[in-house]
């Protein structure tokens, strides 16, 4: 049996060879098989955005430490930074996580694309950076306090609007 | 603000990572450790989920023993005695091998070897078919068979192998080691494994008479005394013939160097004359067997099975040039050997691209009359007896001289591998 690699040689070689010596037919070759290829350019609408801080943290992670030097972090951050600008582009309606095919209510994506500033993408994009470099537990324990502070958030959102509603001076005749 | 379902799009988290997270918090429970931290060696004594034979106390324990037994099998490295007498030279910084802590196992042992050892020590049978597939299966027959719970895996092995014994290293075979070097270095060997078990035995006897406490005589305290006084003696005057012998050794590796050195210095001297006029150096040494696949005929199919065939790479160096250059001379094995005559040819040739062959009338079998051999031609050559050391290359000293490459012809052969650039034994000037 070839492996891949040679199989990948030999089908070039081929074609180099028919490309060489009948142009013509590789030109029909080519078109045929161009028609019968499947439209691999078009990908579903939550696959054509994929967050690169999990391959950056599996970069980071399965390297070894002479070869952390190497990395450019500087690149990194761009790409981050490249995401989040067409993830803020493109996004319309946020993705559900527990089907990501279909579509939420929510806009906060594409609402961050006007109050977003060059600045704040570049400061979010460090953030991530250090997000991605964070090990298995790190990363986890980041998470939980974010959603510790939103859980919390939440409630004094409720807890005021409650208050607001049912104080003594929402109930005064003149408030209407 | 925003959701957690564009939170965890930027961020890269799945959903099951998501849920677990949040899971965690609605319960109000710690996060789960992963299953690879706390490690044996961490100060924590709560286990993780990883790996459980490096958890287990009898199989690191059956392991630390192995290990303390495979040590005793290293070989006596050549380079220990001799680098610890020249190391007072001048020339120490041509010395190979800076690491002496290094622990060499004989070269027959393999990793895999000494893993089905340790496993068929401890009553488990590891068996390979062809493809490879590895089985390890419980010996009942054995009489360790319960004493592991269950065999560590090769990667445990030599995890625990790279942890702790990072030093002990199998080298790849070599032949070309100066005999000399491993004669003292077996010798001193010897001497220390004889000096530690007459302290044991010394010490077991010390315990005997203790325990005994019975009363010898005098005069027999005496005797064993100066027995024992006498074997001291004898061992301290061994190992003094041993070291001076090796100093000797070390001299003669130090005088040879600095000779080739010379030699190398005049040839780099000479770079500008005319070849005739000017002293030549030249250093060569077959370079490590290289292997190509084999596209001959006789094979069973086209991509079923291509044996390689062994490509033999013989360097030569013009040691005139500071920025010296290789000719390398590549042949396969069908082509030629890697022996004595090969070495003359090959030399033959890069003589002849050097220009110092004469122009040879076949008909008549005269020398052209202006034609004048070059003052002196150095060969040097490393101690492999094979390839440079023998026969064959010493005739061609004669016929160098006979065909008037050269007046003089000299061979300072016979290097130590652990002192390169040195000869050890002796030149051949012809």
């Amino acid at each position: 049996m070839l492996s891949g690699t040679e199989k990948k040689q030999s089908r070039v070689a081929f074609f180099e060879f028919i490309q060489k010596h009948d142009p013509k037919y590789y030109l029909t070759m080519a078109q045929s098989a161009a028609s019968r290829s499947p439209n691999t350019a078009v990908k579903p609408p939550h696959l054509q955005y994929i967050s690169p801080v999990k391959d950056i943290h599996r970069e980071w992670y399965t390297s070894s430490e002479k070869k952390r030097g190497e990395i450019d972090i500087l690149s990194r951050k761009e790409d981050i930074e490249d995401f989040l600008f067409r993830l803020f582009q493109a996004s319309t309606y946020c993705f559900d996580l527990d089907c990501p095919t279909k579509q939420t209510k929510c806009t906060c994506l594409a609402d961050m694309n006007g109050s977003v500033t060059i600045l704040n993408r570049q400061l979010m994009a460090a953030h991530l950076h250090s997000f991605a470099l964070l090990d298995w537990s790190g990363q986890r324990h980041v998470a939980m306090e974010w959603m510790k502070h939103a859980v919390n958030a939440k409630q004094y959102d409720s807890t005021c609007s409650q208050a607001q509603q049912g104080s003594w001076y929402a109930r005064m005749p003149w408030r209407g | 603000m925003v959701c957690k379902n564009a939170l965890a799009r930027v961020i890269g988290f799945s959903r099951i990572k998501w849920r677990g997270i949040w899971l965690c918090v609605k319960n109000e429970i710690p996060l789960p450790m992963h299953g690879h931290s706390h490690k044996p060696g961490d100060n924590d004594a709560v286990g993780g989920q990883g790996n459980r034979s490096c958890k287990d106390k009898t199989t690191m324990d059956a392991l630390k023993s192995f290990f303390k037994f495979v040590t005793t099998l290293a070989a006596p490295r050549a380079t220990r005695l001799v680098r610890a007498l020249s190391t007072t030279g001048t020339n120490t910084s041509e010395l190979q091998a800076d690491d002496d802590d290094l622990i060499e196992l004989p070269t027959y042992l393999s990793k895999r070897g000494l893993y089905k050892k340790f496993l068929g020590d401890n009553g488990y049978t590891y068996t390979a078919d062809a493809v490879g597939r590895i089985t390890i299966s419980k010996d009942d027959n054995n009489d360790n068979a319960n004493k592991l719970s269950s065999p560590p895996s090769f990667r445990t092995f030599m995890r625990y192998w790279k942890k702790n014994h990072l030093k002990l290293v199998i080298p790849k075979p070599r032949e070309d080691i100066c005999g000399d070097c491993f004669i003292f270095a077996n010798q001193s060997k010897f001497r220390i494994n004889q000096q530690q078990q007459d302290d044991e035995a010394k010490t077991c006897s010390d315990d005997d008479e203790l325990s005994v406490a019975s009363g010898l005589d005098d005069d027999e305290d005496n005797n064993n005394n100066g027995g024992g006084r006498g074997s001291q003696f004898q061992a301290a005057l061994a190992s003094e013939e041993l070291i001076l012998k090796a100093a000797i050794h070390v001299k003669a590796a130090q005088q040879q160097r600095e000779y080739v050195n010379q030699k190398i210095q005049q040839a780099q001297e000479d770079q500008l004359l005319p070849k005739h006029e000017r002293r030549w150096c030249f250093t060569a040494d077959y370079a490590q067997n290289m292997y190509v696949p084999n596209f001959g005929g006789e094979q069973p199919g086209e991509t079923y099975y291509y044996s390689p065939v062994n490509a033999y790479c013989f360097g030569v160096v013009d040691n005139a040039w500071k920025q010296t250059a290789m000719s390398a001379f590549v042949y396969l094995e069908d082509q030629g050997k890697k022996g004595g005559n090969n070495v003359c040819s090959l030399l033959w040739q890069e003589f002849g691209r050097k220009g110092l062959l004469p122009l040879f009338d076949l008909d008549t079998g005269t020398v052209e009359d202006f034609h004048v051999p070059s003052p002196e031609i150095n060969l040097v050559f490393d101690n492999c007896g094979g390839q440079n050391k023998n026969r064959m290359v010493f005739r061609l000293l004669f016929y160098m001289v006979k065909r008037k490459l050269c007046r003089v012809a000299i061979e300072p052969f016979s290097w130590c591998e652990d002192i390169p650039k040195t000869a050890v034994t002796g030149c051949s000037i012809y």
